[in-house]
């Protein structure tokens, strides 16, 4: 963004072409990006008959939110307070347990402490569904499936390292001062991780916290295969249940997909200075 | 000086008294090892453990609701041996090869742009990342829904420009095709965000004393900003490969592997076998192949990245 100044300096023709051509490509794929959420919303704007019978329309004639309203029933309810239930549980688990760890990988020199941050490194390299099965068998034999708990700790499980990653790389930016001075007040080493550092990497856990919570509410996978009632559905499946219908209700279906997605593309745009901040440090170090 | 030799004592096992016992030194940094311990347990039984347990369980029959029988390399043996296997693998080498291409491509280009956007970066820059954070399921249908023989805006654009509608859905090669564009449009923003992170920190001086020499933008770009984006490069692509091979959520709502097993990664023709057909261990034994290529590529790309430009 420095570089205006050399940018001025060549003036020539081909230099404006190109520094034409390069907008022209940025702006389309501005475009690009945001064409089927922008296709998505309009379409869930339109009545169920519009959408069926009228053809491409790049601005919804008559406007309605009939869609929303016929979407709005108990089940819906159900599925979005488990959703929260599930994403809220794992981000305020996921930050106990990933922070400390954090600061102990950023500050503390200990016996095993290469081992312990490979043993991390590696589980990020085993896919998902690698161990799909032998957890399947597990939280059947522990009664876990179709609970909370399963999908709170198969979630938290999943975000844990990169997580960890992510507080040590804020821990690292905070100078250690701060935790020398604490120590030299008195403070045992807890407590000048709770007193005096912790306040200072809000910023680091505001970044975990929407990493985490982006996951958990994203999550499919995971309720398709471990849960089976309502009482513990999330939205992901709300919206995979429409999915094998002869004729499907679009209008109804992108109004769906529209509520399940909104939380957190509502998120990521009032934090999005702090998550992309986040992802960069978290996926640095690992 | 008196502080760092404060925090050393505390924490630091240089200090620790020489000859001690093992429950002793452990004691001695019981505090680092608290903070650890619930990232370790979890990690432990709810991952490592698991995938222990994949591979031995890759050497089982393993039904529902009738004992494992153990098998040795059976069920590599068939997976070796059938064809359905090599297809599978086939069309996971061209998805996972052709979204790293095409992803790191985009990703790269948009974040050169960008970098150089002087109106509207924040706007720009949020819009071109927001395909990252759309739930799987939802981009799933946002595509489906584009993608419609009849009412899709795709086949609109197609028909403007010429072509005949495509039935993406119901045909083996445009569903793979769609596939690739769908998680393209899922991925590239973060190969964006992490390249315009890495040229942030590419010196401005550099390029100023390169014009001074006359040297031009195509070869600035060779010989400035590649060489110092390496370290983000080998991670991203590393992130990127893994991502694209994990990658089972996004086909799973998009085409189910279908038709006709066109779009079956080995991520579904997992799924499929153990929760559709309930062969445990066969399925496994996929989850093992999957991992070891995994671990493979990361390998890989370590010796690539690294053996040409960091020594």
């Amino acid at each position: 963004m420095r570089s205006e100044s050399l940018h001025r300096q060549g003036g020539s023709l081909t230099t404006k072409l190109l520094k034409g051509a390069g907008i022209a490509l940025l702006v389309l794929g501005f475009i690009g990006a945001l064409l089927p959420i922008y296709w998505t919303l309009i379409t869930s704007l339109r009545s169920a008959n519009e959408v069926r019978t009228l053809g491409i329309e790049f601005w919804p004639r008559n406007p309605t939110l009939e869609n929303f309203k016929l979407l709005f029933d108990r089940r819906l309810a159900d599925y979005t307070t488990n959703s929260l239930v599930v994403a809220g549980s794992t981000v305020l688990l996921g930050l106990l347990i990933a922070t400390p760890a954090g600061y102990a990988a950023a500050r503390f020199h200990f016996p095993g402490k290469r081992l312990l941050l490979g043993v991390l490194l590696f589980t990020v390299m085993v896919p998902g569904i690698v161990i799909i099965v032998p957890l399947y068998i597990q939280m059947a034999r522990w009664r876990l499936l179709d609970t909370y708990v399963v999908l709170i700790v198969l979630t938290l499980a999943y975000v844990t390292p990169f997580t960890v990653w992510l507080m040590k790389g804020f821990f690292e930016a905070i100078p250690a001062n701060i935790d020398n001075a604490a120590l030299v007040d008195g403070y045992s080493p807890l407590g000048a991780f709770v007193r005096a550092v912790l306040p200072l990497a809000r910023h680091g856990m505001a970044a975990g916290a929407v990493y985490i919570f982006i996951q958990a509410w994203n999550s499919f996978l995971y309720p398709l295969i471990f849960t089976s009632s309502d009482a513990v559905k999330t939205l992901p499946l709300f919206l995979y249940s429409f999915i094998g219908f002869y004729d499907i209700d679009w209008g109804r279906l992108t109004a769906a997909a529209l509520i399940a997605a909104s939380p957190v593309i509502i998120l990521y745009v009032l934090l999005q200075r702090v998550f992309l901040e986040g992802l960069v440090v978290g996926s640095v170090k690992g | 000086m008196r502080r760092e030799a404060q925090l050393s004592t505390q924490t630091s096992g240089q200090t620790a008294p020489q000859r001690v016992s093992l429950m002793q030194r452990i004691w001695y940094h019981r505090t680092a090892y608290l903070f650890v311990l619930p990232a370790i347990l979890v990690v432990l039984f709810v991952r490592l453990l698991p995938t222990l347990e994949a591979i031995r369980l890759s050497l089982y029959d393993a039904p529902m609701g009738r004992p494992a029988r153990f098998v040795g390399l059976a069920n590599y043996q068939r997976l070796f041996t059938e064809s359905q296997f090599y297809l599978n693998l086939r069309i996971t080498a061209f998805f996972t090869l052709s979204v790293v291409v095409l992803s790191l491509l985009a990703g790269l280009l948009l974040a050169l742009l960008l970098r150089r956007a002087f109106v509207g970066f924040d706007l720009l820059r949020t819009g071109l990342f927001l395909p990252y954070v759309v739930m799987p399921v939802v981009v799933a249908m946002m595509w489906r829904w584009m993608a419609d023989p009849v009412r899709g805006i795709l086949n609109f654009g197609l028909n403007l420009l010429g072509f005949e509608s495509i039935a993406f859905l119901s045909r083996p090669l445009p569903a793979l095709i769609l596939l690739v564009i769908v998680a393209t449009w899922n991925l590239y923003p973060f190969p964006m965000i992490m390249f315009l992170a890495g040229l942030s920190t590419i010196p401005e001086h550099l390029y100023q004393a390169a014009r001074v020499d006359g040297i031009g933008r195509l070869r600035q770009f060779f010989e400035i900003t590649l060489p110092l984006l390496k370290p983000t490069l080998f991670i991203t692509t590393t992130t990127v490969t893994l991502f694209a091979l994990y990658a089972v959520e996004l086909p799973l709502a998009l085409t189910q592997g279908g038709p006709a097993s066109s779009t079956e990664v080995l991520g579904i023709r997992l799924y499929v076998e153990a929760f559709e057909y309930f062969n445990r261990g066969f399925a496994s034994a996929i989850g093992v192949v999957i991992l070891v290529i995994n671990v493979l590529l990361v390998l890989l790309f370590g010796q690539l990245f690294t053996a040409k430009w960091n020594r």
